[in-house]
């Protein structure tokens, strides 16, 4: 499992922002709530993940250098981004644990590190698609990437917090919902113009791809079905059975993804010599 | 080393090849080997040994001292030159080496034949460098043979596509071209005055004296005396040259063009090719290509390719070490041994090295195999009828830098230090170019237990109850001395050799010191002894204008009556008694005294059922080796580097492979009666359907319960049978391939290196 | 006047002597390759024709792999040249992923990536690159491209099909191409 390690990076942490995302509109609608379990969560999470990406490096020891060139790398700016956002979430989770009366403050910086996490969303997708991968050029990285960050937030932090979350369940349902129309209407149509290229490297990657065909089908259909689940779920928000039903609409979609990104990092071809 | 289930008298010998191995001292080896000639020679005479090397040079430790020991079987192998052999008596230099002109002379070239050939592998260095500034000077290229090498390529040579093996009945058809084609007056092609003047037998009114036989050559391409005509069309139909190359190629030979013909020995490197050099030096002859500026025929072998001529620079030689005679006149062609172990008998022919009497079958009864300097099992024809011989002596010794096959088949393995541990004449290091000798210093101390192969000589010679210095007068240092002392350059004039080294008393006394124990006499040169042993090397350097040029045959062609060549008649024979005499009187095929088609053992006929009908046989295709730049024949096979540069794979034609279903990089099986092998395929458009290239030299890797040979070693599907001179045929081989259905082969610079681990 | 690698490919026999000469300068297990030799066969039989490609660090002056890196550990040496800090690099490996090239190998036993460095080292010292000195028919050379361009004429390209486009980084490459390299139905082999 080659890529397992930036594979569960790059999940986790954008789960991690995509809670955020909730919690933060969630607090802006919900008078009291603090969703705990969600931030928790979402810290939690984000420590996964960057653990993960510790184990890609080859001196994991040394990975504060990857701070050294925010003026030019995407890699670097990835990596503050990151940083940043995991400082501001603990901090979020210090303040629901010790002064959790101080609701302003709370709030502002969930808002900040909604900001910091889309942008650095937005790094993580920069960061690959202009390396030399012809696959991940496309604006499809940036939109699986978002995808990713909302559709995962979304259930994760209905799953955990729908109790406090009044009103949110529809949001995220509909979020969910609408992140998914778009992935489909341009990741779908990317992948069949990527097969008319004649690139070389491309082509080794769509034959990665390929061979993985079932591990491909597997993410499209947990990722419509949880899709599909969680939008019938809203409709009937009482149901006995909604949480154990709502539980598995998350682990699809959750699923759906981490096997997606999985595919992502096994389907890397560099250009090189006799493949462009 | 020795293997665990030897024993004197060889204990378990089917384990040879696939016994576990444990370690011995020397004086423990060094008994056994004593104690096993000793056994040999007194139960069933000298010439149960046999010691399978090349040429029987006095600097070769084994034949020095088993000569002195009373003498043993010599293994004869046409090896290189192939059926170039006794090429002297036709009036070729000996083998057909040289006989072509300088580098700077070939520049003068318009027309430069590359026959067969491929000097940008098999002649690494800069020769391909120099034939490239003969291209640069304008001369057009041309290359014969089965595939589109890699120097073909180069050169942007137009390809004559001619199959292995079928290169006289080419060679028969551009003679018929050029004698049709040729009209003195409107189509000058043949040089009549050369043919008149240089050569017998061309036509009925040339004959040499000692003709026994009323035909001559011209008749009998006309068809005179077997109804066919050599023509383009009968050629075409078995060498696959297209009709209009054959043309093309007899129009390009003609007179009045500057021609240059090198040819390399793969072509003669077959079964039943005795014609063919003869053919090619006709066919150069008629053309009047012989003994001028830009014209040549000749050869283009290793380091002389495209730079003939005799030495400008060269070592010095230790031919004060005498080379003792060997009492034994057993001699056994290389593709006839392993029969003759088996099978205790064997056709002694005339040699190549020895006398020339035929004198048909003997009985032989070989019970020690001793390998020194060579790898008789991955390098001679037939290798699995060779581990079935190993298994059925009493004693095999390997003398090795390496595990190399004939180590992994022997009984008693010793160890040699390489040419980077010693300080000696290093034999492959001598032989460079004209224009530069390689000096070369020792330049690690000996790894491990390792010793010379004289010392081995010497060591063995005190345990057989001989004074050592019989076998071995000259000591390895002194001739190291001398290698230096000895050298001689070329004067400026051109016109003799003189010192190279100055040598000083204080230089004596200093080698004495440093280098090593040696006697030598102060000299003036042209370079000190120190500077010459520091810097390693020494290069004349050339100009298009200096005196150092060479055109061979010059002399011959100013005055041949003064200057007469090597045959009978002092001229070119294209007819030949003398050649025929030999070549019928050994037995195995015939041929005329002029060249003749001859249907070829193993040759694209065969590959046919019924030739007639064009029904193919079990083994459709044709096999052919060249020489692979990953190794030099089969040494530096073993080293991870060049493996991972050079993959070795097997070529096949593009649409033979897609009609089998072969892709790039699938691993394939390639088989015939003497073996299977596995190779990856790699698919060419630039080799000639229906015919297979498999490099030569690997160490074949045999899995004792499939048979195949994982290394795809080249004489696992050469077959050990002989035609004519009793040629080593490895280019006249039939076999049949598909896609393998086992595992795929690992690529083998992944291989585990092949060492021994000790228990 | 950047400085870079001259190739002509109409000398090129494709003997690797170059790629051998850089592991053995630089000490490179089997499987790590600065420099890599290719081959590539074009055309229909009989004609087809066969070109070789000896490949390293393009040493580009507006590298990707220096642009990507997020330690600095690739960088601009005085000189030009793209060179690699042992000791800044975390191995990433985003560098391999950035070079459209194959120059930069993550290896695994010293938990970095290396590269070709234009052997600076004896170049400070006045002579050729290894691989420079080892090829036999002189067609690779190593200096100011400007000089290069002057000696060796104007047919020269600085891309050909089998290369990709890359020209946003500037790589410092001049080639004689044969000129059946310049056709697309190319196809690599193994020689
Ligand atoms: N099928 C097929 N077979 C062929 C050929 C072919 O084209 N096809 N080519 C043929 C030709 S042309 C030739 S020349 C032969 C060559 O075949 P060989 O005569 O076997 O020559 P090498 O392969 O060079 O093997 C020489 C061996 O001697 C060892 N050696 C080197 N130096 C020393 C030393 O100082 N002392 C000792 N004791 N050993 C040493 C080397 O390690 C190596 O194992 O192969 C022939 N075999
Ligand atoms: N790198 C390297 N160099 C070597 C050696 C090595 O093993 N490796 N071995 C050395 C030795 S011992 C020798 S003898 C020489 C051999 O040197 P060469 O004889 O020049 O080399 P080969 O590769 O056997 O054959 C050269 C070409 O002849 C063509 N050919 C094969 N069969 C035929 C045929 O029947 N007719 C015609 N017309 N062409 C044919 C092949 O296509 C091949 O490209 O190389 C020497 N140099
Ligand atoms: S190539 Fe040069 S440095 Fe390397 S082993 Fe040979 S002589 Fe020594
Ligand atoms: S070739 Fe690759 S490694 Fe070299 S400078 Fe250019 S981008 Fe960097
Ligand atoms: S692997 Fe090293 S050199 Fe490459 S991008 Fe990462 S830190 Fe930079
Ligand atoms: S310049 Fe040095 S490091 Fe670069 S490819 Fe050549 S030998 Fe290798
Ligand atoms: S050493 Fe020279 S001829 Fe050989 S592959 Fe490299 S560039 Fe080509
Ligand atoms: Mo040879």
């Amino acid at each position: 499992m080659e890529h397992i390690d930036l594979t569960l990076f790059s999940i986790c942490v954008q789960a991690a922002i995509g809670i955020m995302i909730f919690v933060a509109i969630g607090m802006l609608l919900n008078k009291d709530a603090l969703f705990k379990n969600s931030v928790f969560a979402a810290v939690g999470l984000g420590v996964i993940g960057m653990l993960a990406s510790l184990l890609h490096l080859g001196k994991p020891f040394s990975a504060i250098r990857a701070l050294y060139q925010f003026g030019e790398s995407w890699l670097s700016r990835e990596i503050w981004f990151t940083a940043i956002f995991m400082a501001l979430l603990v901090l979020i989770a210090l303040l629901i644990i010790l002064k959790s009366d101080n609701r302003r403050a709370i709030i502002g910086l969930a808002w900040g590190a909604v900001l910091v996490g889309l942008v650095d969303v937005f790094s993580m997708a920069a960061t690959y698609s202009t390396s030399s991968v012809p696959i991940w050029q496309g604006n499809a990285t940036f939109v699986e990437f978002y995808a990713a960050t909302i559709s995962i937030g979304a259930v994760l932090f209905l799953l955990l917090s729908f109790k406090e979350a009044v009103n949110m369940g529809r949001i995220a349902a509909l979020a969910v919902a609408a992140i998914v129309i778009v992935q489909v209407a341009i990741v779908v149509p990317y992948f069949v113009a990527v097969a008319g290229n004649s690139s070389a490297a491309l082509h080794g990657s769509l034959g990665i791809l390929a061979s993985m065909g079932l591990a491909n089908s597997l993410k499209w259909i947990a990722i419509l079905s949880g899709t599909v689940m969680v939008l019938w779920l809203v409709k009937g928000e009482q149901s006995k059975s909604f949480e154990s039903l709502l539980a598995g609409s998350a682990f699809l979609l959750f699923a759906g993804h981490l096997v997606g990104r999985y595919l992502f990092y096994a389907s890397l071809v560099v250009t090189g010599i006799g493949l462009s | 080393m020795k293997r665990k289930h030897w024993e004197p008298g060889g204990g378990n010998k089917e384990l040879r090849g696939r016994d576990e191995w444990v370690r011995i001292s020397w004086d423990e080896a060094l008994d056994y080997i004593a104690d096993g000639l000793k056994d040999a020679k007194e139960n069933y005479g000298n010439n149960s040994i046999l010691a399978p090397t090349f040429f029987a040079a006095a600097s070769n430790f084994f034949h020095n001292l088993l000569s002195a020991y009373g003498g043993y079987t010599f293994l004869e192998d046409t090896g290189s030159f192939g059926s170039f052999w006794f090429a002297h008596l036709y009036g070729l230099p000996p083998k057909g080496y040289e006989g072509a002109n300088d580098r700077m002379d070939l520049r003068k070239a318009e027309t430069v034949v590359l026959y067969g050939g491929n000097p940008a592998w098999a002649s690494t260095g800069n020769r391909t460098y120099n034939m490239m500034q003969v291209k640069k000077a304008g001369a057009n290229f041309i290359y014969v043979g089965p595939e589109y090498n890699v120097s073909a390529n180069l050169f942007d040579a137009k390809w004559i596509r001619v199959r292995p093996g079928t290169d006289t009945a080419f060679l028969l058809a551009v003679v018929y071209t050029m004698l049709k084609e040729d009209d003195p007056v409107s189509n000058p092609i043949i040089d009549w005055d050369f043919l008149n003047s240089y050569t017998v037998g061309f036509d009925a009114e040339h004959m040499p004296a000692d003709a026994k036989l009323d035909e001559n050559f011209k008749d009998y391409i006309l068809g005179k005396y077997d109804g066919q005509p050599k023509t383009p069309e009968w050629a075409s139909e078995i060498c696959g040259t297209p009709v209009e190359d054959i043309v093309w190629y007899a129009r390009e030979m003609r007179k009045d063009k500057k021609v240059s013909i090198l040819h390399s020995y793969a072509p003669s490197r077959c079964n039943n090719a005795e014609s063919f050099p003869q053919l090619l030096m006709a066919i150069a002859a008629m053309g009047g290509h012989f003994g001028k500026p830009g014209h040549s025929c000749g050869g283009m072998h290793d380091q002389q390719a495209g730079n003939c001529g005799p030495p400008l620079v060269y070592a010095g030689t230790n031919y004060d070490m005498p080379e003792l005679p060997n009492p034994v006149d057993d001699i056994i062609y290389a593709p006839e041994v392993w029969d003759a172990i088996l099978e205790g008998k064997y056709n002694r022919t005339a040699t190549l090295t020895r006398d020339l009497n035929n004198e048909g079958m003997r009985d032989i009864d070989i019970r020690v195999i001793y390998h020194v300097c060579r790898d008789a099992l991955a390098a001679v024809v037939g290798t699995n009828k060779g581990i079935e011989a190993h298994r059925k002596v009493d004693l095999v010794v390997a003398h090795t830098l390496s595990l190399n096959s004939v180590a992994q088949y022997a009984d008693i393995v010793l160890p040699i230090a390489t040419q980077w541990e010693i300080q000696y004449d290093q034999g492959y290091l001598r032989q460079t170019s004209r224009e530069f000798q390689m000096f070369p210093s020792q330049i690690t101390e000996p790894l491990y237990e390792v010793q010379t192969d004289q010392w081995i000589g010497e060591e063995l010679a005190k345990r057989l109850g001989m004074d050592p210095k019989i076998p071995f007068p000259v000591s390895l240092e002194q001739r190291y001395y001398d290698f230096f002392a000895g050298a001689q350059v070329i004067n400026e004039a051109g016109t003799d050799y003189e010192n190279l080294v100055t040598v000083t008393e204080d230089d004596i006394v200093w080698w004495n010191q440093n280098v090593g124990k040696a006697e030598g006499k102060p000299q003036q040169g042209r370079i000190g002894l120190k500077q010459l042993k520091e810097v390693g090397f020494y290069q004349v350097p050339r100009s298009e204008d200096d005196n150092y040029g060479h055109i061979s045959y010059e002399e011959f062609v100013k005055d041949p009556g003064g200057n007469p060549l090597s045959s009978k008649s002092g001229k070119f024979e294209i007819y030949c008694q003398s050649y025929a005499d030999v070549i019928n009187g050994m037995g195995r095929s015939k041929i005329k005294p002029y060249p003749a088609y001859a249907r070829v053992l193993n040759g694209y006929e065969e590959s046919f059922s019924d030739f007639d009908k064009r029904i193919k046989g079990d083994y459709p295709y044709q096999i052919f080796n060249v020489h692979y730049l990953r190794r030099a024949d089969t040494a530096y096979d073993n080293i991870p580097w060049l493996k991972e540069a050079w993959t070795s794979p097997v070529f096949i034609n593009t649409q033979d492979a897609i009609e089998k279903g072969v892709k790039d990089g699938d691993t394939v099986l390639v088989w015939n009666q003497y073996g299977k092998i596995l190779r990856r395929a790699s698919l060419t458009n630039r080799l000639m359907p229906g015919c297979i290239n498999l490099p030569n030299g690997a160490w074949p890797e045999i899995e004792e319960d499939t048979g195949i040979d994982k290394a795809g070693g080249a004489n696992t599907l050469c077959a050990p049978v002989a035609t004519g001179i009793g040629v080593s045929g490895y280019n006249t081989n039939l076999v049949d391939f598909e896609k393998y259905k086992g595992d795929p082969l690992t690529p083998d610079h992944l291989w585990p290196l092949r060492v021994i681990n000790y228990l | 006047m950047a400085l870079g690698f001259y190739l002509d490919m109409t000398m090129c026999i494709g003997c690797r002597a170059c790629q051998v000469a850089c592991k053995d300068k630089n000490n490179l297990r089997v499987g790590i390759l600065f420099r890599n030799v290719h081959n590539y066969e074009t055309g229909a039989y009989p004609n087809s024709k066969l070109y070789h490609y000896s490949s390293a660090c393009y040493h580009c002056t507006d590298a990707k792999c220096v642009k990507g890196c997020p330690t600095g550990a690739m960088h601009y040496a005085k000189d030009g040249t793209v060179q690699h800090d042992d000791e800044l690099c975390i191995g990433c490996q985003y560098c391999v992923w950035n070079c459209p090239y194959e120059a930069p190998q993550y290896i695994d036993e010293l938990n970095i990536v290396k590269k070709c460095d234009s052997c600076k080292d004896i170049r400070d010292a006045g002579e050729n690159p290894a691989c420079v000195d080892a090829c036999p028919m002189r067609c690779l050379e190593f200096g100011d491209l400007d000089e290069l361009r002057k000696k060796h004429g104007a047919d020269l390209v600085t891309s050909i099909p089998i290369l990709p486009t890359s020209s946003s980084l500037k790589p410092s490459i001049l080639i004689k191409p044969r000129s059946y390299a310049l056709e697309l139905d190319f196809v690599e082999k193994e020689v």
